[in-house]
């Protein structure tokens, strides 16, 4: 097998000049082609549930509602994210490093086994019927979940499973193979810790499901309900840190290929990778600080991911990247505090994927999470709808629109086509972000003020306050947004039928800024190792810090005009 | 370059930019901030999550809170607890009891728990916005809350976790208070 894949063909990618292995390709646009349908299955899904919690139109019946946000939310927060992230994986491994994957049928035995338990899972609570418990995203033990729910949830995981051995594998034999015992490009070593926190968090998946799947064929009489929320978790939690992981991969992949920009600093950037992987299982705990058994000194240890050192992680990634970027662009000539800013290619699809999903990931996922995920603080927002409205702003503002902008390389430099248009794949990408923009923010917002639940198929039943209002924003937000990912779809889907045939190798055009591949690694001692001037990076940096403090501080004040609870 | 090697064999070795540095500090500085608030509002905060919850089996759950039903006076307007002990039960898909009777500036130690599957316990000043707690009903734990009023009014219980298909037909509970000593 392995002999056979190393004489087999490679061709010349014309643009980042790497030597693609041909059989890379399939296994690597199949999963990436199944993930966009999970993403079009779940954003269709998005606007019933949009036009059911706007009050005034109330579109869908309760138990209706419950089937359509179980498979909203495993499409989105499973599906898509999983299997994209397993095509960005065979690509950081076999196409970066240059190498054929270690087995191509352990590839396909992937798929296969993924997709059947997605389907298995997603059939079940389609058509289980009234006589058992919708599971939602969360399934908490001990509803009354169809067994046969939980298995497909579990052969899903172990196909991701063999996902994850092949992507181990891979890199390991480029890197034995590699008699310069050089280190990893860093898109590479970014892939590496979203594999390793990949590994971890679905592990805790594994043996929460395979627990409750006992409990629920009857093999185990009790569950710990508790127990079975930390562990969940693990998944839960930990599934959202691979999109992290990966999707800050995809921005220094994005920096790239938009401005040829290479990180300011491969000591700083690499620790930070390495802090993810340290530090963010721990995020599993934001889920229990407003629940019994456990500790106050549990709750500040695990909420602050061990005194914040992946929130740091973060910190250092959002000065890194645009500061790669700034150093790029001054290199080219660009000058004054902002001058380079003005002056990105903001009509590129690439660049503009980057900045949309790196600002609202910030602004919104970042400053929402930090607060939230604070043991006080999370006492207001527990259960309500300002949880979901953070993670859409991290895991669909962010992460999807960087996959978006990832998928629409993808499309020019793995299978090699046009796109129709790039003016309409940039118009997309600020289209699609300020809608679900928009989202993010009616959800925060009713959840933080008014106090609406999250997971309810009737709030207008309550007597709590309501705001029409903003539930009239989030269901037309909501609309707009599902146009806009129509729009990437059509556009990704006509590329990759009709667009023009693109060339292969001999390099068209370098990218500003030198693209040495891996081979041809040499240095270059013209190319200044230290950048000098960053200011505007950090002026934009300490505005974000600001408004971060800001917020921060006026929700202790918020919090400190309840009543006593201790 | 992010999809090759660094081209400098020792980019361990290289200085970090001023800048970065600049940010590095400010990244620590703030992770410190942040982590020490937790304790810091522990010892001068009014409003902290609450630790203290026992198991208890739902049988157990199910005689304490009938119990505790027993002993306290049953008004027009909801049970008045006979100490500042109060139970309250979530269960498909109703709180029992549904309303009880409280007075400003007591400190009272709800215990809730559910005999059956997770709830929340959410409660909300009626008519305010930004003024509610959120909790998780774990069933298995009771789970003991601290609550003092310190303005009258009528606070709105809601079930803000998914219970099963008859999860939005819950009906909500009532915290009567009332002005106190």
């Amino acid at each position: 097998m392995s002999s056979k894949s190393a004489r087999a063909d490679y061709w010349t990618c014309a643009v980042t000049g790497l030597r693609v292995h041909e059989a890379t390709v399939p296994p690597l646009l199949v999963n990436a082609v199944t993930a966009i349908g999970f993403l079009l299955l779940g954003g269709l899904l998005s606007v019933l549930l949009a036009l059911t919690r706007w009050e005034a139109v109330h579109l869908l019946p309760a138990n209706w509602y419950y089937v359509t946000l179980t498979l909203h939310a495993w499409s989105m927060l499973g599906f898509w994210m999983i299997f994209f992230e397993i095509a960005i994986l065979y690509f950081a491994s076999s196409v970066v490093l240059q190498v054929p994957l270690a087995s191509l049928r352990a590839a396909w035995l992937a798929y296969v086994v993924m997709i059947g338990g997605a389907l298995l899972a997603a059939v079940t609570v389609l058509v289980q019927g009234d006589g058992w418990d919708q599971p939602l995203l969360t399934s908490y033990a001990p509803l009354k979940i169809h067994p046969l729910f939980l298995l497909g949830a579990i052969i899903f995981a172990v196909g991701a499973f063999v996902g994850l051995g092949l992507f181990f594998a891979t890199v390991w034999r480029a890197q034995r193979a590699d008699i310069e015992r050089r280190s990893l490009p860093l898109v590479v070593f970014g892939a590496v810790v979203a594999a390793i926190i990949a590994t971890e968090s679905l592990l805790g998946g594994a043996v929460a499901y395979g627990w409750y799947f006992l409990y629920t064929i009857g093999v185990i009489p009790t569950i710990d309900a508790e127990m079975y929320r930390v562990l969940f978790w693990l998944l839960g939690h930990g599934s959202q840190q691979i999109n992290l992981a990966a999707m800050v991969t995809s921005w220094y992949l994005l920096a790239y290929i938009a401005v040829g920009a290479r990180t300011v600093s491969e000591k700083v950037s690499r620790t930070a990778f390495i802090m993810y992987a340290l530090f963010i299982n721990l995020g599993a705990a934001h889920h229990i600080l407003s629940d019994p058994g456990v500790s106050n000194a549990w709750r500040i240890f695990n909420a602050s991911y061990a005194v914040y050192g992946a929130v740091m992680a973060s910190l250092i990634h959002a000065f890194a990247i645009p500061g790669s970027v700034e150093w790029a662009l001054r290199r080219q000539g660009h000058t004054g505090l902002f001058g380079w800013l003005r002056n990105a290619p903001w009509g590129n699809p690439a660049f503009a994927s980057l900045a949309v999903s790196l600002t609202l990931f910030g602004v919104l996922g970042g400053i929402t999470g930090v607060t939230f995920g604070t043991e006080q603080l999370n006492m207001m927002v527990h259960n309500t709808l300002a949880i979901p409205g953070h993670f859409h702003a991290t895991v669909v503002a962010g992460t999807t629109i960087a996959f978006m902008g990832i998928a629409y390389q993808v499309i020019q430099l793995i299978a090699r086509r046009d796109l129709l248009s790039r003016q309409l794949a940039t118009f997309q990408l600020y289209f699609y972000g300020a809608a679900m923009a928009a989202v993010s923010v009616a959800m925060i917002w009713l959840g933080y003020f008014f106090g609406t639940p999250r997971r309810h198929a009737a709030t207008a039943a309550l007597s709590i306050v309501r705001s029409p209002l903003l539930e009239a924003v989030l269901g037309i937000a909501a609309m707009l947004a599902v146009v806009g990912g129509i729009l990437f779809l059509a556009l990704a889907v006509l590329s990759l039928l009709g667009g023009s045939r693109r060339p292969v190798g001999p390099r068209l055009a370098p990218i500003a800024g030198g693209a040495d591949a891996r081979s041809t690694s040499t240095p270059s001692p013209e190319a200044a190792p230290v950048p000098h001037d960053l200011s505007g990076t950090l002026t934009l940096c300490l505005i974000f810090l600001a408004l971060l403090l800001a917020i921060y501080a006026t929700h202790w004040v918020n919090l400190a005009s309840l009543w006593g609870v201790r | 370059m992010s999809l090759a090697s660094p081209s400098e064999r020792n980019w361990w070795d290289l200085p970090v930019a001023v800048h970065e540095k600049v940010w590095l500090i400010v990244a620590v500085a703030t992770g410190l901030v942040l982590f020490l608030m937790m304790p810091f509002w522990h010892v001068v905060g009014r409003q902290n999550s609450s630790a203290t919850s026992y198991r208890v089996a739902a049988q157990t759950w199910y005689t304490k809170v009938n119990d505790w039903v027993k002993t306290a006076k049953v008004g027009s307007k909801g049970v008045e607890p006979p100490g500042t002990d109060v139970y309250l039960s979530a269960m498909r898909y109703q709180f029992y009891p549904n309303s009880v009777v409280l007075k400003t500036g007591v400190e009272y130690r709800f215990h809730v728990s559910s005999p059956d599957v997770n709830h929340g316990f959410s409660v909300h000043k009626d008519g305010a916005t930004a003024q509610k707690v959120n909790f998780q009903v774990v069933p298995g734990y009771d789970y003991v809350i601290t609550m003092e009023f310190s303005e009258p009014g009528v606070y709105t219980i809601v079930c803000t976790e998914y219970c099963g298909l008859g999860h939005h037909e819950m009906k909500e509970g009532k915290i009567i208070v009332e002005g106190g000593r």
